[in-house]
């Protein structure tokens, strides 16, 4: 009797194994095509077939981008402004030359230093500093493990002005002057595009610090 | 599978974005604090047949801007017309998208409709034919011959998408198509990335137009196999895309094109937001699969919307 009931337990194990649905035995990595769901697939759920937490990292990612586009565009138009600003000054500065000065001409570098450097050099300094202190903001979300916050470094070529060295400092030096700053300055290898370089150097390292 | 799926509007979401408890990333609504994805953006057929117009006359991304668009009352478009566009303008804003750049993958999956999508290639056709002749970008002969060949192979297959629900099984046929889609993008990513490295100042037109090729084909391909509900590859080719956006357009700013200002700004915001959208796309596909939705039936009912240009695909 007790073997009977062994024997009918077995049948009944092995009936209720051969009529389990064969798809559940799968991991559900591969999902369920066609129409038709039967009872025992609607219980069991399929899993996510992707990892919700890289959304932070496409977020991050465009924050990045945002601050590297928005820096290049400022830096940019603080170059044109500073540099109309700057033409204007040079114009009454040289309408203010006196006769001595007319004779006896400066070179236009020893002339300007001081309002190169107050009127361009500051204020794309100042340009650059705000967008490393937005960088930093941003950086400061990575939280504790994040690595050296890379910096936008203050290096100006041709401090002393000598691209317009040779010319003397008179009115109707005016547009040469100008000419020699504004690509000193706005030029593809000017100094505003120097600055845009090591932004997007810098974009481009955080990036590759944050991607699979 | 589920055949019935409920929508919402995006107006229900604005004040949880504008308060920060939402955070809008891509085509996506997600929980700021439990990190959870609340809504996916999905746009109508309705989108596309209000914008198509917009969008098929756009030699750039300026004019995608919303506030342009908003102002779209030039006679094109009826009165209701430019109602339900000033809706779905207010109601991208509301999730702070600012540009129709996305609509050019397809907010969502794309339910832009083979028809749309043949228009654009024909238009595409014809822009670049005098864009190639014009622009000194060191194309030479053969590499012209070769896009007119591939833009006219792209059309070909998206005219052969259309004709599809005529056959016995339309599955088979857009599998094929979804494949042959595959190889035609390669191509538009080839030429565009030759453009991009061949130029210091890239021409925005002949940039915008291959771009464009390269997302249509991307878009239908992916559309291809959510009709044949193949989801799982799907999502592989939605991930394979937006990893390759992210890469070929990475590299862009605003300094990197022959025009400065609003235009430049505008096509780089306009890359930004498509290339988000296409990276979350693959996050609504995983919603379909698990929620067990018919890849088919969710298309056809968002072709059939004709009253609300944008939706929410709530997932929470």
């Amino acid at each position: 009797m007790h073997d009977n009931h062994r024997k009918q337990s077995f049948w009944r194990t092995l009936m209720e194994f051969l009529s389990r649905d064969v798809r559940s035995f799968s991991k559900g990595l591969r999902p369920i095509k066609g129409n038709a769901t039967t009872e025992a697939t609607q219980a069991v759920s399929v899993p996510h077939l992707i990892d919700p937490k890289q959304l932070d990292r496409i977020k991050y990612r465009r924050e990045i981008l945002d601050w590297r586009d928005e820096t290049i565009i400022k830096l940019g138009d603080t170059g044109k402004n500073s540099l109309y600003d700057f033409s204007k000054h040079t114009w009454r500065l040289l309408e203010g030359v006196s006769l001595f000065g007319r004779v006896f001409q400066k070179p236009a570098n020893k002339a300007l230093k001081a309002a190169f450097d107050s009127r361009i050099r500051l204020i794309i300094r100042g340009a650059a500093i705000q967008a490393t202190k937005d960088l930093a903001q941003l950086f400061s979300k990575q939280g504790d493990n994040r690595p050296e916050m890379p910096l936008i470094k203050d290096y100006w070529p041709d401090s002393q002005l000598s691209c317009i060295e040779k010319n003397g400092f008179k009115l109707a030096n005016h547009g040469k002057i100008i000419s020699g700053i504004t690509l000193l300055v706005n030029g593809n290898r000017g100094i505003v595009r120097m600055f845009q370089d090591q932004v997007i150097n810098i974009a481009e390292q955080m990036i590759k610090k944050v991607s699979p | 599978m589920i055949t019935q799926i409920l929508f919402t509007i995006p107006a229900m979401y604005e004040a949880a974005v504008k308060s920060g408890n939402l955070i809008q990333i891509g085509g996506l609504l997600k929980d700021a604090a439990s990190g959870k994805i609340v809504a996916h953006l999905q746009e109508s057929g309705l989108a596309h047949s209000l914008i198509g117009k917009t969008i098929l006359g756009a030699t750039s991304p300026i004019t995608l801007a919303i506030t342009e668009a908003a102002s779209a009352g030039t006679g094109i478009y009826t009165a209701i017309q430019v109602n339900q566009i000033k809706q779905m303008v207010a109601g991208l804003q509301s999730l702070q998208i600012a540009t129709l750049g996305v609509s050019l993958v397809g907010i969502g999956v794309s339910v832009a409709g083979f028809l749309y999508m043949h228009k654009r290639f024909n238009s595409l056709d014809k822009k670049i034919d005098t864009l190639i002749d014009t622009v000194t970008s060191g194309f030479d002969n053969q590499q012209k011959y070769l896009l007119r060949s591939h833009l006219s192979q792209a059309k070909g297959l998206v005219l052969q998408a259309r004709q599809a629900p005529s056959l016995a099984k339309p599955e088979y046929e857009y599998s094929r198509i979804a494949e042959a889609l595959a190889g035609e993008a390669a191509h538009f990513q080839g030429e565009l990335e030759f453009v991009i490295k061949a130029n210091d100042n890239i021409n925005i037109e002949l940039f915008w137009q291959l771009a464009q090729a390269l997302m249509v084909c991307n878009s239908v391909r992916i559309d291809c196999r959510i009709r044949t509900n193949e989801l799982y590859n799907a999502l592989i080719v939605a991930e394979g895309v937006a990893s390759s956006y992210q890469r070929l357009f990475e590299q862009l700013t605003p300094i990197s094109f022959n025009t400065t200002g609003k235009e430049s700004h505008l096509t780089i915001k306009a890359i930004k937001d498509i290339t988000d959208s296409a990276s979350t796309k693959p996050y609504l596909i995983d919603h379909l699969h698990t929620q067990r939705i018919d890849g088919h039936t969710y298309l056809r009912q968002l072709e059939n919307e004709m009253e609300r240009p944008l939706l929410m695909l709530n997932v929470a």
